[in-house]
């Protein structure tokens, strides 16, 4: 069975290149458009793997994150963070906070796709 | 009554002050701000011109794979741009420190042009390095002066025809490690060399082979051997290349 990845990411372009390369990789692929979307749908769905922006309207990525690791239902899984945030101690700072691991934009291509594989590996 | 005028030639001292303190403030969070809603549209630019470029959206023609590469190479040109002004900018604030650590500068410069062997060989440049063999340890930030001499080199090797020569040349005094860029260029005329610190003062890009770059390198250099307490000058005439020297004074402790 495809493992699910659900991508939570406000900006419509980019959302739609995130599920464009997971669906070529082989993924079934779930979006949100914010972090109260995310989490409710992660709730719902309980998705392999989330893929998670930061700066985004109603509820950002680490407040969205917070919930999701307070929950039972959704505590296990892993959340990678998404992020333009790129200034130096980001990625510190993201990964203190919880997330599996950093990716920041504009992704690299290969380093994408390694990030997401090395998250789920399980994957056939 | 004295106390009074003190107080109040206080306040006007120490007002203007806290405004650029709070100016320099404004202008980092600007800058933050700035790369996040720039990079977030070059996600996609890049990163469609990039699956659309392998093919990954149906056959594509090696003409069409040619212009995606335009769009995906201007991207990244975009981005670079978008790191060296908030690079600079914060060394302008005031809000880069240096993170210092003791290495050995030989290591660092061996490493550094080992780097470019590769495109030299492509251009038939021979590189060379003149490089005591006590050199000893140097107590600095060393990604930052990997970035300098990353900088220094890329130009060298961009600026000069094929089958010229780059090298690399260091001095140890006992105050002051000096350590020279050099290469076989066509020269840079001395009314132009004041402008080659100052941003976005390229030189006539004709002179390139290869993409240009962000204009922002030696600025950056600049700024970064200042921190360290050294200075940075270049030596070049027409026909005779050019010549990158910087200083790192050996005792110097961080004014900054």
């Amino acid at each position: 069975m495809k493992q699910t990845v659900l991508v939570v990411e406000d900006n419509p372009r980019n959302l739609r290149l995130f599920k464009f390369i997971l669906e070529h990789l082989g993924y079934r692929v779930l979006t949100a458009g914010d972090g109260q979307d995310g989490v409710e749908r992660a709730r719902r769905e309980l998705p392999d793997l989330i893929l998670m922006d930061i700066q985004m309207p109603r509820l950002n990525g680490e407040a969205a994150l917070k919930i999701l690791k307070k929950d039972e239902l959704t505590r296990e899984i892993p959340v990678i963070v998404l992020t333009a945030h790129a200034m130096k101690g980001d990625r510190e700072r993201l990964l203190a906070a919880g997330f599996a691991d950093y990716i920041s934009k504009p992704i690299e291509h290969a380093e994408f796709i390694a990030c997401i594989r090395a998250a789920l590996p399980a994957a056939t | 009554m004295l106390e009074e005028r003190v107080e109040q030639r206080t306040k006007e001292l120490v007002a203007p002050r806290m405004t650029a303190e709070a100016a320099n403030h404004a202008k980092s969070d600007f800058l933050a701000n700035m790369s996040h809603e720039l990079r977030t549209p070059l996600n996609s630019v890049i990163g469609f011109a990039e699956v659309i470029g392998k093919g990954m959206a149906g056959p594509v023609t090696s003409e069409q794979k040619e212009f995606l590469g335009d769009i995906e190479g201007s991207g990244r040109h975009l981005l670079e741009l978008i790191n060296d002004i908030l690079d600079l900018s914060k060394i302008e604030a005031g809000k880069t420190e240096l993170e210092r650590s003791r290495f050995q500068l030989r290591e660092l410069l061996e490493d550094s042009l080992s780097m470019f062997r590769e495109k030299a060989m492509r251009h038939g440049i021979e590189l060379h390095t003149e490089l005591p063999a006590d050199l000893g340890g140097y107590e600095g930030d060393k990604r930052r002066l990997r970035q300098v001499l990353f900088n220094l080199l890329g130009n060298a090797l961009k600026f000069t025809p094929d089958h010229g020569r780059v090298g690399i040349r260091a001095v140890r005094e006992p105050a002051t490690i000096r350590i020279t860029v050099w290469d076989t260029c066509i020269g840079i005329a001395a009314k132009e060399q004041h402008k080659l610190f100052q941003p976005f003062q390229q030189l006539e890009q004709s002179l390139t082979k290869q993409s240009p770059g962000t204009g922002l390198g030696l600025p950056l250099s600049r700024k970064i051997i200042e921190m360290h307490g050294g200075e940075i000058h270049v030596e070049s005439s027409s026909g005779k290349g050019s010549a990158f020297t910087f200083s790192l004074p050996l005792t110097h402790k961080g004014a900054r």
